[in-house]
């Protein structure tokens, strides 16, 4: 096989060549490393040093276009991968390569892709660097439009798992119309009507002795948005049908999941309701595998994503195996020469959202909840469980005070269910109350200094916490940055975690190059999460595209 | 509609999948039927990577019982405790649980790195990654196994003096079918009913205090990786005995405690026969 | 597994030389826009002026400064330029439906879109964002760049500039 590759890759070089009037060849590097230390204060020692000190993850992307042809592939390095990464990620290869063309409108892509039906919530394969995640397919997909407004889909693939591929082959349907563009009559009308519907079958072949366990197993969803002006709501539901898996302790009951939106933005104010339930959808390629690395669907957490240091200390990651929750989120900007606007207006970001478990009851007397090899438990669509698993309230408000100025304050009140949360271990709701104060500075023309002031507080846990942050910018290379977080609350160990970090970059080139401690977190993308240790050293980051 | 053929096309070659789908009516499972065994039976070790912090690990213990109880002596099951959350010894986890060849086999077939619990089978699959099994895919790997014959049968004799707290072991290994490979002779110590704390993400709370930890690897008389077993090559008929003998440790117990000898090849780390007997039988 | 890298290489040597005296033009990518329509980006469209993209997200602080940046300046530069920015968001379902009372709440003024497969992200070979680009009148990509520092915008306006 791979001596027929090799031939075909070889006589294809001239074929190239030929193309290239207007084909264009472009790709992208990106590398981060680490150097690790030993550090008495924050517990780390020579046994639980990676052994290899130096620890790297890299790839680079290859991408070569004509008009009706493309064609690309990745290559993954990583000896060893960083710690917080899964360990079957050590080693190099081509992990994504592909071939895609379109003829009279008919797209077909053979090789690796990522795909997304609706919200993801029946099918999504997406990668995530910095997170570890790749579940990208191996297969055919298919896309084509038979008239304008309508759009349909279809795919056949394997799973990426690490450098290897899981057991489980999805198939995949999707089809979405716009009703506005496919029907002349309602082309000019106010209201914008889209509906869509999906299909999602996954074969693993049955070998337990013990279970029957469905070899086929299936999920629809269905979904709708409608836009009229400055509204807009939408909703998508799922339904699976019995999957027992590792992630649910082999139950055999559908799953369905709902999530629903209901927004209205206009010039200087935004509102957005949403909704969500799930009841039992994890969906994997391989029943056997417990962890999200070959999950076929994506469950989003209807949490508002963080990115200063101390409020992603606590961040909440979908429960697969059921939960519900809201999330209200208001953008809102005071006009300037108002009142309260003062001379350049002021930005007001309010969010509120939860999570709760959802309630189960037992199927009959003789069965407890979740037992495996039945029907599981039953629930209510709309009863809500006893378990908080998250709450928050979170204000931003910001401030350009004159021409070289500008105040960011921020306060977020969190309460996170460690015990059902995984990640930290048993202890309780913990309720923390966070302030953040931003400012930044113009000192000189592309000279910037911003500094961040954060303060957590907690009596659960860790403790409290405090940051400190400066930052010198000179646009367009230049930054340097010195933070330091320190758990002066914790009842163990009191712990500085000091950092110092400088970038240059230019144009697409950027080199980051960082020294100091990092504590120990959980780092979270929509609904999946990954755990990374801390650590003392270097840190070194170079990313390119051309 | 332009190009009519590839619509009908996309949907002719599509539509199939709807036809795709499984739904199974009660019941789930099925009584397996294990064959019965007379004598120099084939026997299967179950090593399952735990470490009593690992709240989703009693889930594997649990399913090692069950095996246990439906395959009975055709079946070995040992608790391997290593890595991450088995040394860790925070709080009220005081209880160290690992051995030098436990926490040797953890860091070479890669189990505490692959996320526990997980456990392998005969170490079947090494090294393409395969060795690393699920919980819920032993059932499926111990049948599979269960297909063949014992290509050798293990006896183990035990002496147990309670003055010295020493204990005398003899291995009798009997070749049964011609094997061409090297084999090394690995012997190890367990102790079940041991209780002490461990986590479980399923218990409220999720700390249990009284928790029964079974089948505990306490110690390997043969190192990490056995002892060759002497020849180049064995034929039906070869009987090897081996003795070993050691002073037990004082927190053990030894009415609790079994011998586990297990053969493997040398090179593939396969296990081809296992055996097991309680020291005071 | 090495030979298929040298073969790739050999092909890259014969298409270097030729492939780089050229700009790319924008690929032809289906992204949404926020009312939810499928639009390709063989649609954008500006009447000859330059077109700048920009790769931001709802999460994502310095997209929101740098977008914050120019929509202060915009008035300025479309009455010199008559340049269009064009605000490409890579939000996935936790935040789609956020997208557009966020863009609205913070009163930008560009046209706003959702790349929610990332296809357009992984067509113009973006690692990081915020990821910006310019465009000439040919739609080809003259200039991009990644990241921002406070005053970035300036480079960016230079750049139009000179077209």
């Amino acid at each position: 096989m791979k001596k027929v590759l090799y031939g075909l890759l070889l006589s294809s070089g001239p074929l190239f060549s030929q193309g290239i009037q207007n084909g264009h060849l472009s790709g992208n590097f990106q590398s981060n490393s680490q150097l690790y230390y030993e550090d008495a204060n924050l517990g780390i020692t020579s046994e639980n040093l990676p052994s290899e000190k130096f620890l790297i993850n890299s790839f680079a992307n290859l991408l070569y276009t004509t008009s009706n042809f493309s064609a690309g592939m990745r290559y993954e390095a990583n000896h060893n991968v960083l710690l917080g990464f899964d360990k079957r990620y050590n080693g190099e290869g081509i992990t994504y390569r592909y071939t895609q063309f379109n003829k009279d409108g008919l797209d077909i892509t053979l090789g690796n892709f990522y795909e997304q039906f609706g919200s993801g919530m029946i099918l999504r394969a997406y990668e995530e660097r910095n997170l570890g995640y790749d579940n990208a397919f191996d297969g055919i997909r298919l896309k084509y439009s038979p008239f304008k407004g309508l759009y349909l889909k279809s795919l056949i693939g394997k799973q990426r798992l690490y450098f290897d591929k899981a057991e489980g082959i999805v198939r995949g349907f999707d089809g979405e119309i716009s009703l506005n563009e496919s029907f002349e009559s309602l082309s000019d009308i106010k209201t914008q009507v889209m509906i869509g519907g999906s299909f999602v079958s996954k074969f693993q072949k049955d070998l337990d002795p013990i279970f029957i366990l469905p070899e086929n197993v299936a999920s629809w969803a269905s979904r709708f948005s409608i836009y009229h002006g400055k509204w807009m709501v939408g909703a998508e539901y799922v339904y699976k049908y019995n999957d027992p898996s590792a992630t649910n302790n082999f139950i055999y009951k559908e799953g369905q999941a709902l999530l629903a939106n209901l927004s209205y933005s206009k010039k200087g104010f935004g509102l957005s309701l949403a909704a969500k339930r799930i009841d039992n959808m994890s969906f994997n390629s391989d029943r056997n595998l417990s962890g999200q690395e070959v999950s076929i669907n994506f469950l989003p957490a209807l949490t508002k994503q963080h990115t200063y240091a101390l409020a992603t200390i606590y961040p909440y990651g979908t429960i697969a195996n059921g939960e519900m929750g809201l999330q209200a989120d208001l953008n809102y900007k005071i006009k300037k020469g108002s009142l309260l606007g003062g001379k350049y207006g002021v930005g007001i970001l309010a969010n509120f959202s939860n999570a709760y478990s959802i309630h189960k009851s037992p199927i009959n007397e003789d069965t407890a909840i979740g037992a495996s090899g039945t029907l599981g438990y039953t629930s209510d669509f709309f009863k809500v469980g006893d378990d908080k698993y998250f709450q928050e309230f979170s204000l931003e408000i910001s401030k350009k005070i004159n021409r070289k100025l500008k105040l960011i304050g921020t306060y977020l009140n969190t309460h996170y269910n460690s015990n059902f949360i995984v990640g930290y271990g048993n202890y309780g709701m913990i309720k923390a109350g966070i302030w953040v104060l931003e400012t930044q500075y113009k000192l000189k023309p592309k000279h910037s200094i911003r500094t961040e002031l954060q303060h957590l507080k907690t009596a659960q846990h860790e403790g409290n916490w405090a940051m400190g942050l400066i930052e010198y910018t000179v646009s367009p290379h230049y930054f340097l940055a010195i933070q330091n977080l320190y758990n002066y609350g914790n009842k163990i160990n009191k712990t500085h975690y000091p950092n110092i970090s400088a970038g240059y970059t230019k144009n697409t080139t950027r080199f980051a190059l960082g020294y100091g401690k990092q504590r120990q977190g959980i780092f979270c993308v929509g609904g999946v999460c990954r755990e990374v240790p801390k650590s003392n050293g270097f840190s070194l980051s170079i990313t390119s595209s051309f | 509609m332009n190009n009519l053929k590839y619509f009908f096309a996309f949907i002719f070659t599509f539509s199939n999948i709807f036809q795709s789908c499984d739904v199974i009516e009660g019941p789930f499972t099925e009584e397996i039927i294990v064959e019965e065994c007379a004598e120099k039976c084939k026997k299967i070790l179950l090593e399952d990577y735990t470490g009593h912090k690992c709240g989703n690990c009693p889930r594997a213990a649990e399913k090692a019982e069950e095996l246990k109880e439906i395959y009975g002596d055709q079946l070995i099951p040992i608790a391997v405790h290593a890595g991450f959350f088995a040394s860790d010894f925070g709080g009220n986890f005081t209880t160290n649980f690992t051995s030098n060849a436990g926490n040797e086999w953890d860091a070479f077939f890669g189990n505490s790195a692959a996320g526990n619990p997980n456990g392998m089978v005969n170490r079947v699959g090494y090294p393409s990654s395969d060795h690393i099994t699920q919980h819920s895919q032993w059932a499926q790997k111990v049948d599979e196994l269960l297909q063949s014959d014992a290509q050798i049968h293990i006896e183990i004799e035990t002496e147990f003096n309670a003055s010295s707290n020493s204990l005398t072991i003899e291995t009798t290994t009997e070749i049964l079918e011609t094997i061409s490979v090297p084999l090394s002779l690995n012997v190890i110590l367990t102790e079940s009913h041991i209780i002490a704390y461990q986590t479980d993400y399923d218990a409220d709370p999720q700390e249990i205090a009284d928790y029964e930890h079974n089948h505990v690897m306490r110690k390997s008389l043969t190192g990490s990786w056995g002892e060759d077993l002497g020849q180049s090559d064995y034929n039906n008929g070869d009987v090897i005995s081996n003795t070993f003998s050691l002073t037990l440790d004082e927190d053990w117990v030894v009415e609790e405690m079994s011998v586990v000898a297990f053969v493997s090849n040398t090179n593939s780390y396969q296990v081809i026969q296992a055996e097991e007997t309680y020291i005071m039988e | 597994m090495k030979k298929t890298l040298i073969s790739i290489l050999f092909i890259l040597a014969n298409t270097f030389c030729f492939a780089q005296t050229k700009n790319t033009t924008l690929p032809s990518v289906s992204i949404k826009s926020i009312e939810g329509k499928t639009i390709n980006t063989d649609s954008f469209e500006n009447q000859g002026n330059p077109i700048v993209i920009s790769f931001w997200a709802t999460w994502c602080k310095p997209c929101a400064k740098e977008l914050n940046a120019i929509s202060e300046v915009y008035d300025d530069w479309q009455e010199e330029t008559g340049v269009k920015v064009i605000a490409v968001s890579i939000d996935d379902s936790r935040n789609a439906a956020k997208v557009a009372p966020f863009a609205n709440g913070k009163d930008w003024p560009f046209e706003i879109y959702i790349d929610a497969n990332s296809d357009l992200k992984r067509a113009l070979n973006v690692n990081a964002i915020p990821h910006t680009f310019l465009l000439n009148a040919n739609k080809e990509i003259v200039w991009q760049h990644t990241s921002y520092l406070d005053g970035d915008e300036e480079e960016l306006y230079e750049e139009i500039l000179k077209l």
